[in-house]
């Protein structure tokens, strides 16, 4: 038994001082041909005064240089498909730890299920493994994959995954390689055509309060504050989609909007709208339509008096 | 509680300690622990159903005892009968009654009647399927007077909840796991070592093998009408490594965990996939539930003694009952019945038994004629496992299509096919190749290295536990529980 349980011990040391050999393993993974404008962001390199949050809805509903033109401060859209108010409230809390404070937060909104669980919208932790070495981005990971906090805090292997050891991606500099329109105003709105497109006008009129996810309620709240603690003018705005606003939602969202906070919904009235041509898809707008729906926003933000310049 | 997580690695140096440290002089002490360890670790995922296994154990000890105590042939069939109540009572309220409702509603509208009757929120306890017929396994024993009922309860107790083998196996029969119980276990480190090793090779196998053929195999299926049939059929392959990772992986960590603490459990998995004909097949997969349905049920309906129609019959009933304890779903009873129909030529032709020894005993490599039949058996059960994964048999249905088309001749591609595939194939290549290795082992690990030296021997397990690290981060439920 004895010399079982020292055999043991040895092991396990050996192990510790193995796995502390991957330090250096992960420091360099951000190298390797990460998201680029998460290392922006954790470089400190996003000193943006307007900032587009959300998820494909805002990476194709919004015309982020017609924003910057036209209100006359430096934007940015740091949209991200796929991702959901855990992940944009972890970006915002990043961007105000490493960069300069922006003025102004474009969030837009999933309706309905920015609140409820959705299989599209995610926390995108795939994209943070090559960051690990960020102590924010080690916490963050704890918390979504629900490791345990001891364990990370001990072992340097814990946390990472098959993406840090892709060491034929080593040397890409994540920064240097970003073109200049990712670099200037982030990601764009693009026109496709996608496949089987359904195009049935939906009305939905319910709203299932029962169905919302304590975590996203809780990080939805954090972002408000967080804009409220830093006195940034945070606007909401649920873009045009080919389907009717559900008023249950919206009634949902106006009693957690806090009151410095705006909240923009596309004018339905719009006959623009009605064209499938200016829509990807029944959800996303093409860039055409994210043209006409950003000149609409921009007028919103004029006529508001808010801290813009 | 998972095996595959950090509350289980600190649960186990624990009870491991106070084991053969502290209740180490008397094996009374020593049962209690088990006995505490298991109710923590499985109540651990849920509390509330500690009572169910408790009541289990109560039912068929009384049971045990009481058969002890009379000769009477009626009373004791009535007591058997009991505890076999109390025990398929359960199993068939918690994973069948659903099924049998949906399916007597969906029969009546046929003929047109309509019946209004609601399905109920159930929630299937974990590892039920497994412990209930462990314990029927010591009723039958005791009622064939094959098993002297035991009146120490602890120890019962302690063989009922087993927490190694308590939530998917391997199903011990009471006559070879009771025993060890009434006997002084003393440590043995070449067993505690082999132990550790078979732990860290289950580990592996659900770990790196099992969760990550589960993401392609989970993507495949659950899109399957956006991909063409090779596609298909390599998420079907996948699956194939998914279960067999998953199932052989629990049984591993099983095993090697009681081993530690020095009780020997049944091999469950003897390297199937090298099998060289499906009867090869099931006797080297689930062992402990083959042997089951071989003795308490295949024998006891007259086996393969009488003519032809009985064997048929019997062949049937055992492989559509083993798919029915499954799952209360039609996919499996027809994988059980597909398994038949690949069974029944073979025993009808008295070739059920031609492959007994170990494929290519000791070669390097097996002959042509033995790789021919071990890759078309594997290809056999490739499409067995369909009808196994798939939610419902439109989709199996649709799978088989698929794959039986055009498509199937074209490069496997789709939604979320990546590079990242092939770190998975190598992975597998990599564990079929030790696990060819040491076919004629109890475990893939079981001597391996042993003559090398020890900087060598660690490097490897060192190794197998940076692979583990790397590709832990797609942590999934043993499928094995939902049965």
């Amino acid at each position: 038994m004895k010399s079982f349980l020292v055999k043991i011990v040895i092991f396990l040391a050996l192990l510790f001082l193995l796995d502390k050999c991957f330090i250096p393993v992960r420091a360099l993974s951000s190298n390797m041909g990460g998201d680029k404008k998460l290392a922006l962001l954790l470089e400190g390199k996003l000193n943006k005064e307007l900032i587009v949050v959300g998820s494909s809805r805002a990476r194709e509903g919004i015309a982020t240089w017609m924003l910057q033109d036209s209100l006359h401060l430096s934007a940015y859209n740091l949209a991200y498909g796929g991702s959901e108010i855990e992940f944009q409230d972890f970006l915002l809390r990043t961007l105000l730890l490493h960069n300069k404070k922006p003025s102004t937060i474009v969030k837009v909104i999933d309706e309905d299920f920015e609140l409820i669980p959705s299989e599209q919208n995610q926390f995108l932790s795939d994209r943070l493994y090559l960051f690990l070495k960020y102590p924010e981005v080690r916490t963050e990971m704890v918390k979504q994959k629900n490791k345990n906090p001891y364990f990370a805090k001990l072992s340097v292997l814990y946390l990472m995954n098959k993406k840090n050891f892709k060491f034929w991606n080593l040397n890409q500099n994540n920064t240097k390689k970003i073109n200049d329109t990712l670099m200037q105003f982030g990601t764009l709105p693009e026109s496709y055509k996608k496949k089987d497109r359904d195009w049935s006008y939906d009305t939905i009129n319910q709203y299932d309060l029962s169905n919302e996810l304590p975590n996203k309620v809780a990080a939805f709240e954090n972002f408000q504050n967080l804009c409220v603690q830093h006195n940034i003018q945070l606007i909401y705005v649920i873009p045009p989609s080919y389907y009717n606003v559900n008023p249950a939602f919206v009634n949902r969202l106006k009693k957690i909007l806090y009151s410095s906070s705006l909240l923009y919904i596309y004018d339905s009235s719009n006959p623009a709208y009605a064209d499938k041509n200016i829509f990807n898809d029944k959800v996303h707008l093409n860039k055409n339509g994210a043209e006409i729906f950003t000149k609409e926003l921009i007028n919103f933000i004029k006529n508001k008096e808010t801290n813009l310049k | 509680m998972l095996f595959n997580t950090i509350d289980f690695a600190l649960f186990l140096p624990i009870v491991f300690l106070f084991y053969w440290f502290v209740t180490n002089k008397h094996l009374q002490l020593q049962n209690l622990l088990v006995v505490v360890a298991s109710y923590v670790f499985y109540g651990w995922w849920d509390w509330r159903f500690l009572s169910l296994i408790l009541f289990s154990t109560l039912v068929d000890y009384f049971v045990g005892i009481q058969l002890s105590k009379t000769d009477k042939k009626a009373q004791r069939k009535m007591l058997l009968w009991l505890s076999i109540a109390v025990n398929l009572g359960f199993l068939g309220f918690f994973k069948y009654y659903n099924f049998f409702l949906e399916n007597f509603i969906a029969a009546f509208s046929f003929f047109g009647y309509a019946i209004n009757a609601n399905s109920l929120n159930i929630i299937l306890p974990v590892g039920i399927s497994f412990y209930t017929f462990q314990t029927m396994s010591y009723t039958i024993d005791v009622y064939k007077k094959k098993l002297e009922p035991t009146k120490d309860f602890i120890a019962f107790a302690a063989f009922v909840s087993f927490f190694p083998q308590l939530v998917a196996g391997p199903i011990e029969r009471a006559t070879q796991l009771l025993p060890q119980f009434y006997q002084k276990r003393s440590f043995d480190y070449t067993k505690a070592v082999d132990g550790m090793r078979q732990i860290l090779w289950g580990l592996f196998k659900k770990i790196v093998i099992a969760d990550n053929c589960a993401e392609y195999a989970n993507l495949i299926f659950n899109n399957h009408l956006d991909y063409g049939g090779s596609t298909l059929f390599l998420g079907a392959l996948f699956f194939t490594f998914q279960i067999y990772g998953d199932f052989s992986g629990y049984s591993d960590i099983a095993i090697g965990t009681a081993r530690l603490f020095g009780f020997n459990l049944m091999q469950n998995f003897a390297f199937p996939y090298f099998s060289r004909d499906i009867a090869e097949f099931w006797r080297r997969w689930h062992i402990s539930l083959s042997t089951w349905f071989r003795d308490y049920l295949y024998i006891p309906l007259g086996g393969s003694k009488g003519g032809t129609a009985m064997k048929i019959k019997n062949t049937f009933i055992i492989f559509l009952v083993s798919g029915f304890w499954h799952g209360a779903n039609w996919t499996f009873i027809i994988w059980g019945a597909l398994n038949a129909l690949y069974f029944l030529p073979l025993m009808l032709f008295n070739k059920n038994r031609h492959h007994i020894d170990v494929v290519a005993k000791g070669k390097l490599l097996p002959n042509l004629k033995e790789l021919i039949l071990i890759l078309s058996t594997f290809i056999f059960t490739i499409f067995a496992w369909i009808f196994f994964r798939a939610e419902n048999v439109s989709q199996a249905v649709d799978f088989f299509t698929k794959i039986f088309s055009s498509s199937f001749l074209s490069f496997p591609k789709g939604k979320g096919i990546s590079s990242d595939m092939y770190y998975i194939i190598s992975l597998v290549v990599f564990f079929m190749l030790i696990e060819w290795n040491n076919r004629a082992k109890q475990h893939a690990l079981e001597n391996i290295l042993v003559n090398w030296k020890r900087p060598l021997r660690w490097g490897f397990y060192l190794l197998l536990i940076f692979i583990i690290t790397l590709f832990a981060n797609n942590e999934q439920p043993f499928i094995y529980f939902n049965f």
